[in-house]
């Protein structure tokens, strides 16, 4: 699969947060999108989803095996603000989720991410990183063919974090593309880093 | 059909967990109707005469109150970026949304109309008229409130703007609302014609507002 960015443009009130911006984007890596902050890497992976317009520029998604309106269709994404309800608890979140989306708990992620141990916790009772577990839970319990994570290893403690790094090279090694954005190094295996503000 | 079941049990779930803002426009609707007639003074035919009018002007601010609610929360938790990017049909996930908002804010408020309607001395037969047309015409009141709050969904005074901006497209279905209790007799404007067209803007605004506020949420949520 591949999905290919050329000469993207977008600025705010007339300042040009990107400006020509090409990449070609396989799934035989996973693509980091580094840069300073107000870069516009949350803007680009909402450009990428579908979620906001941009100035100029064109996306393409090619797959020997899928239709275009197909691949457009199958893209999950998760940004800054994590799609979960405060006043539900984690249980009622998550069951919402699998109606939603017609899926089964993923016992795997759901062990893995001790959302076991919480889930009848007020999800506002949360830790900041327990609440990313939990919006990452969504995203990589579905079986969507790219996934665009705004900075998906923020917060968390050391042991989700290399949980997630081994779950993303899996989905990679599935021939699914992941971008994922960050100001950091992610020392992610089989990682293409691309540099927003050059 | 299991995404639309999904939202119907998140969204109950959700304002019975806020029950509180239920309740709070409840008693806001009770207390101004039970404030008006004091303002009208003891001339009970006047109040009765004018009392339908009091009551939609009631019931329409207390939509007004409870309109930033519609959208708001998943704007701000991120839920609308999932609805957008995932529902089968956007459309039909915001009439699914805009229903339940009718059922859990709107319907409690009708139930009470009657209690309203006794507070201004209206009779039993214009009450059941009076509720029957509410019925008919408040979904399409809430299709008119369902675009002023996408619209101002970023706003922090969204309950100011709101009114300002949905005020003058509530005027004509007061209009039409209020006409069979008043004496028309020079347009003969009677309670079916009034119940027809009530639930002809209802029909016509399920037809076309879900297709321009997903326009506007896409917009905005940008």
């Amino acid at each position: 699969m591949r999905l290919l960015v050329e000469g993207l443009r977008l600025a705010y009130d007339g300042v040009a947060i990107f400006n020509d911006f090409n990449l070609d984007i396989t799934s035989r890596y996973i693509t980091v999108v580094k840069g300073k902050n107000g870069s516009g890497k949350t803007s680009f992976l909402r450009i990428l989803a579908g979620l906001q317009e941009t100035d100029s520029g064109s996306i393409s998604f090619f797959d020997m095996n899928q239709e275009k309106a197909f691949l457009v269709k199958n893209i999950t994404y998760l940004g800054h603000k994590l799609g979960i309800k405060d006043e539900f608890t984690v249980l009622e979140n998550i069951n919402f989720w699998h109606k939603f989306y017609k899926c089964d708990l993923n016992r795997d992620i759901y062990n893995n991410f001790g959302l076991s141990a919480l889930d009848q916790i007020q999800v506002s009772k949360l830790s900041e990183g327990q609440k990313k577990k939990l919006a990452l839970y969504r995203v990589l319990m579905l079986d969507k063919l790219i996934l665009l994570l705004d900075e998906p290893l923020a917060n968390l403690d050391e042991h989700a974090e290399s949980y997630v790094k081994i779950l993303l090279e899996d989905i990679r090694k599935k021939g699914k593309i992941i971008i994922v954005t960050s100001h950091s190094d992610l020392k992610i295996e089989n990682q293409l880093i691309v540099n927003i503000d050059t | 059909m299991n995404q639309y079941i999904a939202i119907i049990q998140r969204d109950l779930l959700s304002y019975y967990k806020k029950k509180s803002n239920i309740i709070f426009a409840v008693l806001f609707f009770l207390m101004i109707s039970m404030l008006l007639p004091f303002g009208v003074g003891p001339d009970l035919k006047l109040l009765e005469y004018i009392s339908p009018g009091l009551i939609w002007v009631t019931f329409f601010l207390t939509i007004i109150l409870n309109a930033p609610h519609l959208f708001e929360d998943d704007f701000k938790n991120g839920s609308l970026d999932q609805m957008l990017l995932d529902s089968e049909n956007i459309h039909l996930t915001l009439m699914t949304k805009i229903f339940i908002f009718w059922i859990a804010v709107i319907l409690p408020i009708i139930l009470f109309i009657p209690l309203a309607g006794m507070f201004m001395g209206l009779s039993l037969e214009k009450i059941l008229m009076f509720v029957t047309l509410i019925i008919s015409g408040s979904p399409c009141l809430i299709l008119i409130t369902a675009i002023g709050s996408a619209i101002t969904i970023r706003s922090r005074n969204a309950g100011v703007l709101i009114v300002l901006l949905i005020t003058p497209f509530f005027i004509p279905i007061m209009i039409i609302g209020t006409l069979p209790f008043i004496g028309n007799d020079a347009i003969n404007f009677d309670f079916n014609t009034s119940l027809l067209l009530l639930l002809a803007l209802t029909l016509f605004s399920i037809a076309l507002v879900p297709y321009f506020v997903a326009y506007i949420l896409k917009v905005n949520n940008e």
